[in-house]
């Protein structure tokens, strides 16, 4: 556990989140706020980012496996803030830790692909879909290719 | 020169076997300048590098290019089979997909103490430890690759046979086999490098009368016959093929291979089922057929075994051409698989070839210095001529070799279009460039 | 923790914003729907060589950069095959579905556009795509996906080998304008030029009639006569040509049920248990037996065809209880297509019997389907019989064509050519060659 406060010591450097000045951009254009009814300011880039320069549990909180990795927030911020290298440094040590509940496994190559949060929410937009469709969107991506090429040629 | 920087990333890649140690220099502009690029500078190179017994890959100005058939990367070293300097095509997506990486010359000297593999994405070469690769043919050895998650869009990989030090071992692009008779997978695994990986991310300006150069070159074809009658088929005639092969290629001819944008495929990929001796029961295999005068020495041997005899060389790693030479006469396949299967696990001393005799329209020497597989459809000077330029320019020769009519200059006009410029290129006799 | 939904939060979300679109069915779309357009890939011609690649990145990046653009060869070492994946650009996408801010629209020419404005990549399109369609830039990180260049694709203009090609989308299909016209001829003549046909013609020394009439006429009356048999054997004839051609080209009852299924679109469905194909055998047969047991045709005087075709003119009976047949079959059609023609028509029964020793079978080739995006053969058939599931799942469906009736609707609709007609002896996929 020790070995992981380092660790999260590197990702906050990384991702430089110490010239956080929170005001809020990342929050603003942030895809979250569109696909989860219990979005939250806990959930946001600006919130996790306090979170882990206030201390060293974010670890274990739930809401680092909301994001989809889009970017946005990076990409606006005046900072220079990268909220997407925090959030994927804080869950790779999480997967070092064992903790990959939230994490959506593809069920033929076994890649890591999306997290649960996120997959979640496309499933609920798709409810209406037959069930051999939403079987084809258990696979990540390149199995999804190989697959259809397969049943093609 | 800067009409080349367009065209390259101006980068050269290091890699230190013994040390394990890589870096990334610039190019040097003089160089490309006076060589313009591909064997030509590869051979400078050599020459600078020449202590530390290199093996050098390399890419001409046009290769990734809208040039026809850019897909050329040349590798360059001094043969342990023939004993001279060689310069082998390297072709499907290898050239491309080293610039697009990052690299434009790549010098491997030293030996390294396990084996390695290297690794080349966005301009950084890594060493990778091979420990899982050897001891595998090579479709495991790309389902390994898979499997460790490597990102790759093009592999080059030596087989089985050169891990146990067979002098005939050829490297393969993929599983795609190479035009490699020189011997350059045994130099690889004398190297201790199992591999070269790329994974191509970057890309290329283009100019807008590509486009239009390209429908120039692409009319020129329309009216070709050999590209009327494309494939493996049509490259075989031209070599000489006996007509009762010629049928059982065509019943099994499946579909049309070429590599990067090449308009005129010159391979194909078959799908055969045959009765496997050593199994006994029916097998349905998939190659791609790229080497043809690898599968003509097969068929001479085998006849219409001559698929399950190429699988077996492409498992292995092992230029078809040496190992035909050592197959029995009238032997049945279970005794060609199970030569086949000798070869690969055999070490020997390589035996420095001095052959004296015709190689088609070419002599011995001059088919040997590029390689040792590339069809001798020409006259000998011509054949030079035609090589020599398009391994310079980074365009695959087999290409140049199919369609005389596809001049320098059609070639040139992809660099610029600047009359000034084309003065000073033909000038200065680019197939010349090669001294040895 | 209070756990805020977004109304309480005064967050106004990107679905109030820019709300989907409701799909406009002009007048003309109900009649002769679009066909969007599209690339067809053909996976035989694909030689690998990644021209396709190039040209689209330079669309996207100005650059010749393959990893930058919308479309993605996959070669497949172990089968050294070569596939193109690119956006299909479905009838009804997924990713605009899944795509939380709204990005994505399908425009009014079919094309499913990404808007760059409102696009952050995060790809959930990629993930929501069955074939993962949606490529992401290794470089910029943005989300390429096929626009179809506008309306001409530059892949489609130097694939050298023309593997893809590019459908643009049809309105008039020329199988629906012929059979609408057919089936219009055919009613005009059967039922108000010569009145009383089908059941039985006579134009001069050529007879026609009803095979399941002349059947029950055997029956009753224990003779069998020449003249009847041959007059019958037209139509059978014709029906192991070309399978229940007759219930979809000349049956004017056929198309007074098709007229009533173009303004009765939404079906409430037929109940399962009553689902049997083998129900209009079973009329056949009572049919033939009552007549046997009567001593008269039996079914032909209920019989909604010889109902039609007898309504028309001074002796008609438009006004009489046979027209009441007509009414409650035809308002059957809310249920499902062609209810009388799947479960209870003797006439149909008795030509599937000959359909079954046809010549001709319609086949939709697996290969060539797009599976996901399209099964519109399987919306359009009107009866029932193409398995859309198989289709998903990428199994060429086994067409009954004792159940068919050659409407062609199917051929017509697919834009792949995935749907054909075969004789029944050709066989549809290419085998392997043995050494």
């Amino acid at each position: 556990m020790a070995n992981d406060n380092d660790r999260i010591a590197e990702a906050r450097r990384f991702s430089c989140a110490y010239s956080c000045v929170e005001c809020g951009r990342c929050v603003a254009v942030c895809p979250m706020a569109e696909m989860y009814t219990n979005f939250s300011i806990e959930m946001s880039p600006r919130g996790v980012i306090k979170k882990t320069l206030v201390g060293n549990d974010i670890i274990t909180d739930e809401n680092i496996w909301y994001c989809t990795e889009c970017n946005a927030g990076t990409d606006i911020c005046p900072q220079g803030v990268s909220c997407r290298d925090l959030i994927r440094g804080l869950r790779e040590i999480a997967i070092e830790e064992n903790m990959v509940e939230n994490l959506k496994y593809c069920t033929r190559c076994g890649k890591r692909f999306l997290s649960i949060p996120a997959k979640n929410f496309v499933f609920e937009r798709l409810r209406e879909e037959p069930p051999n469709v939403l079987n084809v969107l258990e696979l990540c991506p390149s199995c999804r290719r190989e697959m259809y090429m397969l049943r093609n040629t | 020169m800067k009409l080349f920087d367009n065209f390259y990333n101006m980068k050269v890649g290091i890699v230190d076997l013994t040390q394990l140690s890589s870096e990334v220099i610039p190019l040097d502009e003089q160089i490309v300048a006076e060589k313009i690029g591909g064997a030509a500078v590869n051979e400078d190179l050599f020459r600078q590098y020449k202590d530390d017994a290199p093996l050098l890959i390399g890419v001409g100005p046009l290769t990734g290019s809208f040039a026809p058939a850019s897909c050329l990367s040349v590798a360059t070293f001094l043969s342990p089979r023939f004993g001279n300097l060689c310069h082998v095509p390297l072709m499907m997506r290898t050239g491309p997909e080293m610039k697009f990486s990052g690299i434009d010359f790549l010098v491997i000297k030293g030996t390294a103490s396990s084996p390695k593999i290297l690794h080349i994405d966005k301009g950084a070469i890594q060493i990778l430890s091979a420990e899982q690769f050897i001891g595998v043919d090579i479709p495991e050895g790309l389902q390994t690759l898979k499997k460790e998650r490597i990102h790759s869009r093009s592999i080059l990989l030596t087989g089985t046979a050169a891990d146990h030090g067979v002098p005939s071992a050829s490297v393969s692009t993929g599983f795609n086999g190479s035009l490699d008779k020189a011997g350059l997978a045994f130099l690889m695994a004398s190297k201790n490098l199992k591999g070269v990986i790329f994974n191509g991310t970057g890309g290329l300006p283009f100019a807008e009368d590509n486009l239009e150069d390209n429908e120039t070159i692409e009319r020129k074809l329309f009216a070709d016959e050999g590209h009327e009658n494309k494939g493996f088929l049509s490259m075989l005639d031209k070599i000489g093929i006996e007509e009762n092969l010629k049928g059982v290629i065509k019943k099994a001819k499946w579909r049309d291979m070429a590599c990067y944008h090449c308009p005129s495929p010159c391979m194909n990929s078959v799908q055969f089922t045959w009765h496997d001796p050593r199994k006994n029961s029916r097998v349905e295999d998939n190659i791609l057929l790229s080497d043809h005068l690898g599968f003509l020495a097969l068929a001479k041997k085998g006849g219409k075994d001559v698929f399950p005899l190429s699988e077996s060389c492409l498992r292995f790693g092992l230029d078809p051409v040496a190992v035909a030479e050592k197959l029995p006469e009238n032997g049945s396949l279970l005794e060609s698989l199970n030569a086949i299967e000798e070869i690969s696990v055999t070490p020997e001393e390589p035996k420095i070839k001095r052959e004296h005799h015709q190689i088609g329209e070419v002599s011995a020497e001059m088919h040997n210095l590029y390689g040792g597989g590339l069809p001798p459809i020409l006259a000998e000077e011509l054949w030079k001529k035609r090589v020599r330029l398009s391994m310079i320019l980074g365009v695959c020769p087999i290409f140049l070799l199919r369609f005389t009519q596809i001049s320098e200059l059609d070639l040139l006009k992809f660099l610029t279009s600047n009359e000034h410029d084309l003065k000073f290129l033909e000038k200065k006799e680019i197939q010349s460039l090669i001294k040895k | 923790m209070q756990e805020q939904t977004n109304e309480q939060n005064n967050i106004i979300t990107l679905e109030e914003l820019r709300p989907r679109p409701e799909e406009k069915k002009t007048f003309s779309d109900h009649f002769m729907p679009r066909l969007h357009p599209g690339i067809l890939f053909d996976p035989k011609k694909c030689t690998g060589c990644g021209t396709c690649e190039m040209v689209c990145s330079l669309r996207n990046v100005s650059k010749i950069a393959p990893t930058s653009a919308s479309i993605k060869v996959l070669r497949d070492e172990n089968s050294v095959k070569n596939f193109a994946i690119f956006c299909q650009h479905c009838r009804k996408p997924l990713c605009i579905e899944a795509c939380p801010t709204r990005a994505i629209e399908k425009g009014e020419d079919g094309i499913v556009r990404i808007d760059k404005l409102f696009c952050v990549a995060c790809g959930l399109c990629t993930m929501a795509c069955p074939e993962a369609a949606p490529l992401q830039d290794p470089i910029t990180g943005e989300i390429n996906k096929c626009d179809l260049c506008e309306g001409d694709p530059q892949c489609v203009k130097y694939c050298p080998s023309g593997a893809l090609t590019f459908t643009k989308g049809k309105r008039i299909r020329w199988i629906k304008a012929l059979r609408w016209s057919v089936q219009t001829i055919s009613f005009l003549l059967l039922v108000v030029a010569l009145i009383g046909t089908f059941c039985s013609l006579k134009a001069g020394a050529l007879s026609l009639s009803c095979p399941a009439g002349v059947l029950q006429n055997i029956a009753s009356s224990g003779t069998v006569v020449l003249v009847w048999i041959l007059s019958a054997s037209l139509i059978l004839g014709l029906t192991i040509l070309a399978g229940r051609f007759f219930c979809g080209w000349i049956c004017p009852f056929g198309f007074f049920l098709d007229l009533v299924d173009k303004i009765t679109p939404k079906k409430i469905g037929w109940p399962s248990f009553l689902k049997s194909r083998m129900a209009k055998y079973g009329i056949l047969a009572g049919a033939v037996g009552g007549s046997c047991a009567l001593g008269f045709q039996a079914f032909c005087p209920v019989c909604p065809i010889g109902s039609i075709c007898r309504s028309y003119g001074a002796a008609g009976t438009l006004n009489g209880a046979n027209m009441g047949i007509v009414a409650v079959l035809g308002g059957l059609e809310v249920t499902e297509r062609r209810v009388w023609c799947r479960y209870f028509c003797p006439v149909g029964a008795l030509l599937a019997l000959f359909a079954k020793i046809g010549l001709i079978k319609i086949v939709i080739g697996a290969n060539q389907c797009k599976k996901f995006s399209c099964v519109q053969c399987a919306e359009v058939c009107p009866m029932g019989i193409i398995d859309a599931d198989k289709l998903r799942e990428g199994i060429s469906p086994e067409i009954p064509m004792t159940e068919c009736i050659t409407c062609m609707r199917c051929i017509d609709r697919c834009p792949y050519g995935a749907a054909k007609i075969r004789f029944r002896w050709q066989k549809a996929v290419p085998e392997n060659v043995e050494l």
